[in-house]
């Protein structure tokens, strides 16, 4: 009897308890490390994530391939898309420090699960954001001449805001400008885009 | 996309408008960081998204096809070996880095002051993943004699864990807990592992079947550990 509460005890505390969480459960990070590597990646500098999530790469794709008995592009496939999404989250703050490697680990299959499966599932637990229709390379294509067109401020700029997701008033205070000016300049620099994505598309 | 039909078309709102382009440069985005990081990964870490071992599977298969026949089966034999090892020892590398102890005070045993601040002490080194300092405080209970199973328990896990693991010092530990009556069913999947990262597999699925045998703790792992290992 003792024996299987202190089984439920370790369970719990497996679970749930950020003060536990150890390095090795987060790809080597100490709590303060990790809070650092995020407040980083907000301002735009992703050097340390970089350095600690692609040094596990490998290890996640031989993880996945052992695990799940699949080849290893698909094993390298999901992992890239985990990394993308873990990014984002991480980014929003939406991952806290605790057992990073599990949650990457459980992203990772979870994406495995949804290549296999025809509809998307949403990834409990993990996943609130809406699932975004698919997007062709065509349209990425003419979408990526119509940047090259673009001023180097605009593509700062439309960057900055909708793929760091740095707030405009952020934005402006970097630069000395108000909220309001950077407004009309993210418009400008959108309706560049949309014209030039509508002649090469 | 049918929202970047509606566009095309001209038919859209300035709203909705923004709405795609926010879609589509986050998805260009992420193609461009995927670009990135496949050319970092490749250059960088010599990461692949393609097996590496593909040619050098075409120059074997060449000189397995002239081996002999007794060399074949050996060199085969040595191969799959190999991969269920790396196999298990990737489930069981997972199970070892989860292992936990308690840092809930409730759990800590009541008695002598001092004793007392040394585990309280010895469980936030290791909830720190301080293991080496850990050990060293558990030890001084060992030493000194005061130690019971949980403390022997709790010592295995820091040789089981520690940056340069020891498994048959955890192994010996965990033998010991086990006869001051430590807790049993965590002494018995902690075991498992610590003999897999022994290499004593006989010794291993000996655990893990007992384990399964009385329903016990990591009952669905243990399964699981097993399936790997006859495969």
């Amino acid at each position: 009897m003792y024996s299987r509460n202190l089984a439920k005890r370790i369970l719990v505390s497996l679970d749930s308890k950020k003060q536990t969480a150890k390095p090795s459960q987060n790809f080597g990070l100490k709590e303060e490390e990790f809070e650092r590597m995020v407040l980083r990646m907000q301002q735009g500098d992703e050097a340390l994530f970089e350095k600690v999530f692609l040094s596990q790469f490998e290890d996640c794709i031989k993880y996945l391939m052992f695990r799940y008995s699949i080849n290893r592009s698909s094993a390298y496939d999901v992992t890239m898309d985990a990394l993308l999404k873990f990014r984002k989250r991480l980014i929003a703050g939406k991952i806290s420090y605790g057992n990073m490697r599990f949650l990457f680990t459980r992203m990772a299959s979870q994406f495995l699960s949804d290549s296999t499966k025809k509809e998307t599932v949403l990834l409990e637990n993990y996943n609130e954001e809406p699932v975004v229709e698919e997007i062709g390379d065509d349209v990425l294509d003419a979408l990526d001449k119509a940047w090259r067109q673009l001023c180097g401020d605009c593509r700062s700029l439309l960057d900055s805001f909708y793929y760091q997701k740095i707030t405009l008033k952020s934005l402006a205070d970097e630069t000395g400008k108000s909220e309001a000016a950077m407004r009309k300049q993210k418009q400008r620099c959108l309706e560049k885009i949309r014209l030039y994505f509508l002649k090469y598309f | 996309m049918n929202k970047l039909k509606e566009f095309l078309e001209g038919t859209m709102s300035e709203s909705d408008k923004d709405q795609v382009f926010e879609q589509l440069i986050a998805a260009k985005r992420d193609r461009d960081k995927k670009i990135a990081w496949q050319q970092k990964l490749k250059g960088k870490y010599g990461v692949e998204r393609n097996s590496k071992y593909i040619s050098k599977k075409k120059v074997g298969r060449v000189i397995l096809s002239l081996a002999a026949c007794f060399s074949l089966i050996i060199l085969a034999y040595y191969f799959i070996a190999d991969r269920n090892r790396e196999k298990h020892m990737i489930v069981v590398n997972e199970h070892i880095a989860n292992l936990d102890i308690m840092t809930n005070q409730n759990l800590l045993r009541k008695g002598h002051q001092d004793v007392e601040e040394i585990r309280a002490e010895a469980n936030l080194s290791y909830s720190k993943a301080e293991y080496e300092k850990s050990i060293l405080l558990w030890e001084t209970l060992t030493t000194a004699e005061l130690a019971n199973g949980i403390d022997y328990f709790y010592l295995a896990l820091c040789y089981l864990q520690k940056e340069q693991a020891e498994p048959q010092r955890s192994i010996d530990l965990l033998e010991k807990s086990k006869s001051l009556k430590g807790p049993k069913e965590e002494i018995s999947w902690v075991l498992s592992l610590a003999y897999l990262k022994a290499g004593q597999k006989d010794n291993a699925i000996q655990e893990l079947n007992k384990i399964l045998a009385n329903d016990a703790y990591k009952t669905a792992e243990a399964r699981e550990l097993l399936n790997l290992l006859k495969e």
